[in-house]
C-alpha cells in the first residue's frame, strides 16, 4: 500500500473522533513544544558562549587582578604581596618560552570628552604588543607605538563607537580629546569589532568603546598593573602554560590569592561540561514528555481498535492480511504523533522566539533540533501504536465480524 | 479423469472449546458445490449453517475435515495465503451489510482492490463500473448512513463483486430486507449465477431458498437433507 494511501486511510479513522484525537495529541503537541524550546535556548545560551569565548581568544591567557574576599586581601596584606606589577609581567616573558606577546594594562573608567560631547569609556593603558596580544585591527592612524611607551606621550587611540560618539561628523584623527583631566591627541581609530548583547561576566572588554593610551601616561605607586594580557604560541600550549604562569606568580606573590588568571579555553572546557548536564535535562525532560504523551496516544488507539473492531472484521474478509490491520492502525498513531509533534514544533519555535523577546536570552533553533524532535515524536506513535495495532490485527476476522 | 468438485467440505467438524462441555457447531458434514451452481445451506438458528459458511470462506478453521477448492486443500492455508484468497477467489455479503461507516459508497468498494495487486489506477473505473451495473452509480459519494437497507445491501454486492471472484458466499444477504429488495437482491444474485459465478447461501427462508438450485439443510451440525429445488431429494 502506498504511504498516501496509509495517510488517507488514517486520517478517515482518525477523523471518526476528531475532538478526542486531537486531545490525544496534546500531550505530543507539549512534550515536542517544550523540547524545541528548551533546545532553542540551550542553543541560543551556547552560540553566545561559544562567541564571547571565541573573543577572549583561545590561546589567550589573562592575569587579572580584581575584587577578592577581605580574608585574601588581608592574607595578601599580611604577607606584604605587591600585588600584580610590572617586574610580575617581566618574569612571565623571561620564564615561559611559549608567550607570543605579552601586555600590561592598566585600566580607568572615565569621562572622555571633545568640545561639548562626553563618553563614558574605559581607558586602557597599555604597550604596543596590546595590539598584537588582543587583535586589534586599526581602521585610521596608528596603534600607540615604542616612542609614545617611552616619552610617556599623551595619545589615545579611540575604539569605534567611541570615536563615533565623539566625532560623529568629522575625522577623529589629530583631534584632541579630554580623559579625566588631561589632553590627549587621537593618532588612530580602530576598527568595528561588536560584542555580544549581554555580557557574560568573562571580563573581555567591550574593544569598540576602549580608549587605548600608552602605559606610562598612567602611573601607579609601585608599578602595579591592573592585567597581563598574555598571547601563546598555540593553543596546544594554553594549559601548560597556565599552570606555569599560575605557579610562578604564586611563588612571586608568596602565596598570596591576590591574581585571577582566566583562561578562555579552559572557561570553554568548563562550558562544555555544564552543556553536557543541560544535554542530559533536556533529553530526560523529553523522555518523560513524550512516555506520558505516548500513554495517551495508546489509550486512544486502544479505544479506537475496540470501537472498530467490526471494521477489522471486514477488512479481513475483503482480504486484509494482519500485517495491512498492523500498517493502517500503526499509520493512524504514527499520523497522530507526526502532526501532534509537528504543532509542537511550532509553538516551540514560537515559544523560543517569546523568551528571546520578553526575557531577551539569545535563542536559536536549528533545523537538526526540528527533525530530532519530528523523529522523537514519531518514534513515540511507532513505539506507543504498535500494541494497539497489533491487538486489532491478532483478532479473529469471525468474532470481529460479530462484534456488536 | 474426473475433475474434482469445484468447492468441497469433506467431514468438516467445528467443535468450540467451553470451560466445561465443548460446543459442537458442525459434525462431520461433508458438501460438494459445483463450478456455476447456486446452493443454498438451510437450517434453524444455531445448526451450524453459518458455521460452515465461514469455513468454506477461510474465516474460520475447522477441528478436522477439509475444504477443497479445485481439489486443494484451503482450510489450513496461513493468514497471508488466506487473505489473498478471500480477496481474489471469494464475494462476502452479509446481512448486516458491514459497510465502513466513515467511507463512501465508491471507497467502501475501492477497499477489496486496496489488498489486491490491481493497478491503483483502474480502482475507481472499476468500481463505478460495478456500480453502474447495480444502477447505484449516482450513490458514488453517499455514506452508508445516507442509505436504505436495499441499497446498502446492494453496495454490499458491488463491493463483493468488484474484484471478479469466482465464489459469492452470502450470509442471510436478505435478512434485513423488506420482502420486494429481498426479491431484488435475489434476482441480481440469480443473474450472477448466470454469468457463470458459483453462490453459495445461507437462510433460514424456505422461499429464499427455492431459488437457489440446490439446497442443504442441517440440523444440530449435521446435514441432515440434500435436495434439488425441482421437488427431487438426493
Amino acid at each position: 500500500m502506498s504511504p498516501g494511501l496509509l495517510a488517507r486511510l488514517a486520517w478517515q479513522g482518525l477523523a471518526l473522533h476528531k475532538l478526542r484525537s486531537t486531545l490525544s495529541a496534546i500531550g505530543i503537541v507539549f512534550g515536542v513544544a517544550a523540547v524545541v524550546a528548551m533546545m532553542s535556548v540551550g542553543e541560543g545560551a551556547r552560540r553566545e558562549v561559544l562567541s564571547e569565548i571565541g573573543k577572549l581568544g583561545l590561546t589567550r591567557i589573562s592575569v587579572r587582578t580584581g575584587e577578592f574576599s577581605d580574608e585574601a586581601q588581608n592574607e595578601a596584606a599580611s604577607i606584604q604581596s605587591p600585588g600584580l606589577t610590572l617586574r610580575d609581567a617581566e618574569a612571565i616573558s623571561e620564564v615561559c618560552p611559549t608567550v607570543a606577546s605579552l601586555a600590561p594594562v592598566r585600566q580607568r573608567s572615565v569621562q572622555v570628552a571633545a568640545g561639548q560631547r562626553r563618553e563614558e569609556a574605559l581607558v586602557v593603558a597599555t604597550t604596543p604588543s596590546f595590539a598584537r596580544t588582543e587583535d586589534i585591527v586599526i581602521a585610521a592612524g596608528r596603534f600607540v607605538s615604542d616612542a609614545d611607551l617611552r616619552d610617556a606621550k599623551r595619545v589615545v587611540v579611540l575604539g569605534h563607537d567611541l570615536s563615533e560618539g565623539l566625532f560623529p561628523y568629522q575625522d577623529a584623527l589629530g583631534e584632541r580629546v579630554r580623559l579625566g583631566g588631561e589632553w590627549f591627541s587621537v593618532v588612530g581609530t580602530l576598527a568595528p569589532r561588536g560584542r555580544a548583547k549581554r555580557g557574560l561576566r568573562l571580563g573581555s572588554r567591550d574593544i569598540d568603546r576602549i580608549a587605548l593610551a600608552p602605559l606610562t601616561c598612567l602611573p601607579a605607586p609601585g608599578d602595579a598593573i591592573d592585567e597581563i594580557a598574555i598571547s601563546i604560541v598555540s593553543s596546544d600550549e594554553v594549559g601548560g602554560s597556565a599552570r606555569l604562569i599560575d605557579s610562578l606568580l604564586r611563588r612571586r606573590h608568596r602565596g598570596a590569592q591576590d591574581f585571577e588568571l582566566v583562561v578562555p579555553q579552559q572557561l570553554l572546557a568548563g562550558y562544555e561540561r555544564t552543556r553536557s548536564q543541560f544535554n542530559v535535562v533536556v533529553g530526560s525532560i523529553a523522555v518523560i514528555s513524550l512516555l506520558v504523551g505516548g500513554i495517551g496516544i495508546m489509550n486512544i488507539m486502544l479505544a479506537n481498535v475496540s470501537e472498530r473492531t467490526r471494521e477489522v472484521g471486514v477488512r479481513r474478509s475483503l482480504g486484509a492480511s494482519r500485517a495491512d490491520v498492523v500498517q493502517q492502525f500503526l499509520c493512524e498513531a504514527i499520523l497522530l504523533t507526526g502532526a501532534g509533534g509537528a504543532v509542537g514544533v511550532v509553538l516551540g519555535v514560537l515559544g523560543s522566539l517569546a523568551v528571546s523577546r520578553f526575557a531577551g536570552w539569545a535563542t536559536a533553533t536549528s533545523p537538526a533540533a526540528i527533525l530530532m524532535a519530528l523523529a522523537l515524536a514519531t518514534a513515540t506513535g511507532l513505539g506507543f501504536g504498535i500494541y494497539p495495532a497489533w491487538q486489532a490485527a491478532s483478532k479473529n476476522p469471525l468474532e470481529a465480524l460479530r462484534h456488536e | 479423469m474426473i475433475a474434482p468438485p469445484f468447492l468441497q467440505a469433506v467431514e468438516v467438524s467445528r467443535v468450540y472449546p467451553r470451560f466445561q462441555n465443548a460446543l459442537v457447531a458442525l459434525d462431520g458434514v461433508s458438501l460438494e458445490v459445483n463450478r456455476g451452481s447456486f446452493v443454498a445451506i438451510m437450517g434453524p438458528s444455531g445448526s451450524g449453517k453459518s458455521t460452515l459458511l465461514n469455513l468454506l470462506g477461510c474465516l474460520d478453521t475447522p477441528s478436522s475435515g477439509r475444504i477443497l477448492l479445485e481439489g486443494e486443500d484451503i482450510a489450513r492455508l496461513d493468514d497471508r495465503a488466506a487473505s489473498r484468497l478471500r480477496n481474489r477467489r471469494l464475494g462476502f455479503l452479509f446481512q448486516s451489510f458491514n459497510l465502513i461507516p466513515q467511507m463512501t459508497v465508491v471507497e467502501n468498494i475501492e477497499t477489496v482492490l486496496l489488498y489486491s495487486d490491481r493497478p491503483r489506477g483502474e480502482w475507481r473505473s472499476r468500481a463505478l463500473a460495478v456500480l453502474e451495473s447495480i444502477q447505484l452509480a449516482e450513490r458514488a459519494a453517499h455514506r452508508p448512513a445516507e442509505l436504505s437497507g436495499g441499497e446498502a445491501q446492494r453496495v454490499a454486492l458491488a463491493r463483493a463483486l468488484v474484484n471478479d471472484p469466482d465464489i459469492l458466499l452470502a450470509d442471510e444477504p436478505t435478512g434485513n430486507l423488506d420482502s420486494k429488495t429481498g426479491e431484488h437482491v435475489l434476482d441480481l444474485l440469480l443473474g450472477l449465477q448466470d454469468q457463470g459465478r458459483t453462490i453459495v447461501l445461507v437462510t433460514h427462508d424456505e422461499a429464499v431458498a427455492r431459488r437457489a438450485q440446490r439446497i442443504v439443510e442441517l440440523k444440530d451440525g449435521r446435514l441432515v437433507r440434500a435436495r434439488q429445488t425441482n421437488g427431487e431429494t438426493s
